[in-house]
C-alpha cells in the first residue's frame, strides 16, 4: 500500500509543481543564454554592460532556484491540505490504510520534490559560483596572472583556512565535508516538510482549528521551535563530532580532538544537532499519526 | 421553526425516548446483548454525540441496524445525516460514544468493508475516468474493474475524459459507478440522487439496487423520499439531533401511511422549509 500511495502522491505533487519547474526551466534557459552570449561582439570590452548582464543572470538563476524551493513547498502544502482534509479527503481518509502509511507516503513524495528543488538550487549556486570565478580568471588573465578555476578556488579556501587559523584540508576532505553539509541541509528540509504536515494536521483538530488559517503558521513555528530547542538542549550536554580524514571517518566526543583534527588538515562536523533533529522528527511523525487517527475531521 | 438558520438545538425537548413515545414509530431502544454472530448488526451505535463548536448535531443517540437491509436515512437539512455517514465511514473522529460496524470498531478493517459515497466530488481534477477506476482497483480488494468499465459505458462516460471537464452530474455518476463496483459489506450512499436529473434517477437507482453485494447493508440518505420509499427495508429518521424513527418498513406500512406522510408528520415544520 505504501508504494501505491507514494506513487499517487508523487504524481499529485508532480502535477502541482510541474508548472513551477517549467517556469524555472524557461527562466534558466534565458539566463544561461545571457551568460554564454559573447558580449564583445556587441561592442562590449568584457568588463562593461556584458559583465553586468552576466552577473545579474547568474544571480537571477540562483534566485529562481530559491523561489523554486518555496513554490515546491507551497505546492506540497496545498496538495496535502486538499488531499487529506479537503474534498479529496473523503476518498483518502476512507482508504483502508494505516494513518502512518498515509503520512509516510506524503512525506516521502513531498521530501523527494523538496530535496530535488534543493539540489537544483545547489547546482545553480555552484554553477554560478564557478562561472563567476571563471569570469574573474579571464579578467586576471588580462593582467598576465594565469590561474585555473580550480587553483583559484583552492586559493580561496586556503585564505579562509588561514583566517580561521587551521590547516587547509585536502580536496578529498573538502568534498566529504561539502557532501555532509549538503546531506545536513537535505535532512533539515525533510524534517521541515514533516513539520509543515504536522502544522496542517493539528490545525484541523479541535480545539486548535479555532485559530483559522493563521493557526497553521503558528503551529509550524511552534513545532519548529520545539524541535530546535530539543536539539539545542541535547547538543549542549552531549556533543558528538565526526572527524573526516582522507581515508576514514571517526567519531569523538572530545573538542580537543576536533581542534587537533583541524590543525592536521582533517575536517570535523558536529552531528549531535542533526541526529537530535531526526529523533524529534520521529516524535513529530508519531504525534501527527495519532492526530490523523483520532482527532481530525474531513470537512 | 427556522430550520435553515444556524442555531444550537436544545436537547431536552427531543430526548430520544420521549420522541419515541410521542411519534409512536420508534422502537424504543433497549440495550441489546452481544449479537449471536458478529454480523447480526451492520451498525451498533451507543451514546453517540457530535457537536460543531457547541452546536449539537447528534445528541447521545443509540441505535442498531440489522445486517442485510436497505436503510433509508431520512431527515431535514442539518439534522446530522452527513455527519453520521462520515462518522460511520471513518472521516470524523472527534465524537463521543461507541460505534461498531459489523462488530468492528471504526478503523482499517471497517474501512475495507465499507463503500462510501459522499455528497461532494472527491476525485482530483487531474484524474481521468480510467484513473479513478484504477485508483479504486489499487486500494480496494473487492473492487471489480471490469464492472466499473461497463458502468462507465452505460453512463456514457469516456474513459479518457478528465474529471475537470465533467459536469456535476457526470462526476456523481463516476463516483457512484466506482462505489457500486465494489463488493462491500456495507454501502453508505449520501444523497446519491442529489445532483442528477429525474430521467437519470431511475437508472442510478436501478444500478444501486441491482449491484450491491448479496446480504450487504445499504444506507441511503436522501430527501427524495417519494422516489425511494419502495426500496427501503428499514427507516432511520433523524431530527433535532436525535433518532425520531428507527423501525422496519413493514411496521410503518402497517399504519396505512406512506413513508413521506410519516416523514412530514414526524419532522413537521422542518419539512416545509426543505
Amino acid at each position: 500500500m505504501l508504494g501505491k500511495l507514494t506513487k499517487n502522491t508523487f504524481k499529485a505533487n508532480m502535477s502541482s509543481v510541474s508548472n513551477v519547474y517549467l517556469a524555472m526551466g524557461i527562466i534558466g534557459i534565458i539566463m544561461l543564454g545571457l551568460m554564454v552570449i559573447d558580449w564583445t561582439k556587441w561592442g562590449d570590452t568584457g568588463i562593461g554592460l556584458g559583465l553586468v548582464i552576466k552577473i545579474i543572470a547568474s544571480v537571477a538563476l540562483c534566485l529562481t532556484a530559491a523561489v523554486g524551493i518555496i513554490m515546491t513547498l507551497t505546492g506540497i502544502i496545498g496538495e496535502y491540505n486538499r488531499n487529506m482534509f479537503g474534498a479529496e479527503g473523503h476518498l483518502t481518509m476512507a482508504l483502508p490504510v494505516r494513518s502512518s502509511t498515509l503520512l509516510l507516503s506524503k512525506w516521502l513524495a513531498g521530501s523527494f520534490w523538496v530535496v530535488l528543488s534543493y539540489l537544483v538550487l545547489c547546482v545553480c549556486a555552484f554553477g554560478s559560483f564557478i562561472y563567476v570565478v571563471k569570469h574573474s580568471v579571464n579578467i586576471v588573465q588580462g593582467n598576465d596572472m594565469y590561474y585555473s578555476v580550480y587553483e583559484l578556488v583552492i586559493e580561496m579556501v586556503e585564505q579562509l583556512c588561514y583566517s580561521a587559523g587551521i590547516a587547509t584540508p585536502s580536496v578529498a576532505v573538502l568534498l566529504s565535508l561539502a557532501s555532509i553539509y549538503a546531506f545536513d541541509g537535505a535532512v533539515r528540509l525533510i524534517v521541515l516538510v514533516l513539520l509543515i504536515f504536522f502544522a496542517i494536521t493539528i490545525s484541523h483538530c479541535r480545539p486548535f482549528h479555532k485559530i483559522g488559517k493563521f493557526g497553521k503558521i503558528l503551529y509550524f513555528f511552534g513545532g519548529f521551535l520545539a524541535v530546535n530547542v530539543f536539539s539545542s538542549m541535547i547538543t549542549k550536554f552531549i556533543k558528538i563530532y565526526i572527524i573526516i580524514s582522507e581515508t576514514n571517518y571517526t567519531f569523538t566526543l572530545s573538542s580537543a580532538e576536533v581542534a587537533a583534527a583541524w590543525d592536521l588538515g582533517f575536517g570535523a562536523y558536529a552531528i549531535t544537532n542533526l541526529y537530535c533533529t531526526a529523533i524529534a522528527a520521529v516524535f513529530v511523525f508519531l504525534v501527527t499519526t495519532v492526530l490523523i487517527d483520532r482527532h481530525v475531521n474531513v470537512s | 421553526m427556522a430550520f435553515g438558520k444556524k442555531k444550537q438545538y436544545s436537547p431536552e425537548p427531543f430526548n430520544q425516548e420521549t420522541a419515541a413515545e410521542e411519534n409512536g414509530y420508534t422502537e424504543v431502544f433497549e440495550p441489546v446483548s452481544e449479537p449471536v454472530r458478529k454480523s447480526d448488526y451492520a451498525f451498533k451505535v451507543r451514546n453517540l454525540t457530535k457537536d460543531y463548536d457547541g452546536n449539537v448535531v447528534l445528541n447521545n443517540i443509540s441505535f442498531d441496524i440489522p445486517s442485510g437491509k436497505i436503510v433509508g436515512l431520512l431527515g431535514p437539512n442539518g439534522c446530522g445525516k452527513t455527519t453520521l455517514m462520515k462518522i460511520l465511514a471513518g472521516l470524523i473522529h472527534d465524537y463521543t460514544g461507541m460505534v461498531k460496524i459489523d462488530g468492528r470498531p471504526i478503523g482499517i478493517n471497517s474501512k475495507a468493508h465499507v463503500a462510501f459515497l459522499p455528497d461532494c466530488t472527491f476525485f482530483p481534477d487531474r484524474f481521468r475516468t480510467i484513473d479513478c477506476i484504477n485508483y479504486y482497483g489499487d486500494f480496494f480488494e473487492d473492487f471489480d474493474k471490469v464492472k466499473a468499465i461497463e458502468f462507465a459505458a452505460r453512463f456514457g462516460l469516456d474513459l479518457n475524459q478528465k474529471v475537470k471537464t465533467m459536469s456535476k452530474g457526470m462526476k456523481e455518476k463516476l463516483q457512484l459507478l466506482v462505489v457500486m463496483s465494489r463488493s462491500a459489506d456495507i454501502y453508505l450512499l449520501d444523497e446519491p440522487l442529489g445532483g442528477v436529473d429525474p430521467a437519470a434517477r431511475s437508472v442510478i437507482l436501478d444500478i444501486i439496487m441491482s449491484n450491491y453485494k448479496e446480504n450487504a447493508t445499504v444506507v441511503l440518505s436522501t430527501h427524495l423520499v417519494n422516489d425511494l420509499e419502495h426500496s427501503f427495508d428499514h427507516i432511520l429518521m433523524l431530527g433535532h439531533g436525535t433518532i425520531l424513527v428507527n423501525t422496519g418498513i413493514e411496521t410503518l406500512r402497517s399504519t396505512g401511511k406512506s413513508v413521506e406522510e410519516i416523514f412530514k408528520e414526524v419532522i413537521g415544520d422542518a419539512w416545509e422549509v426543505d
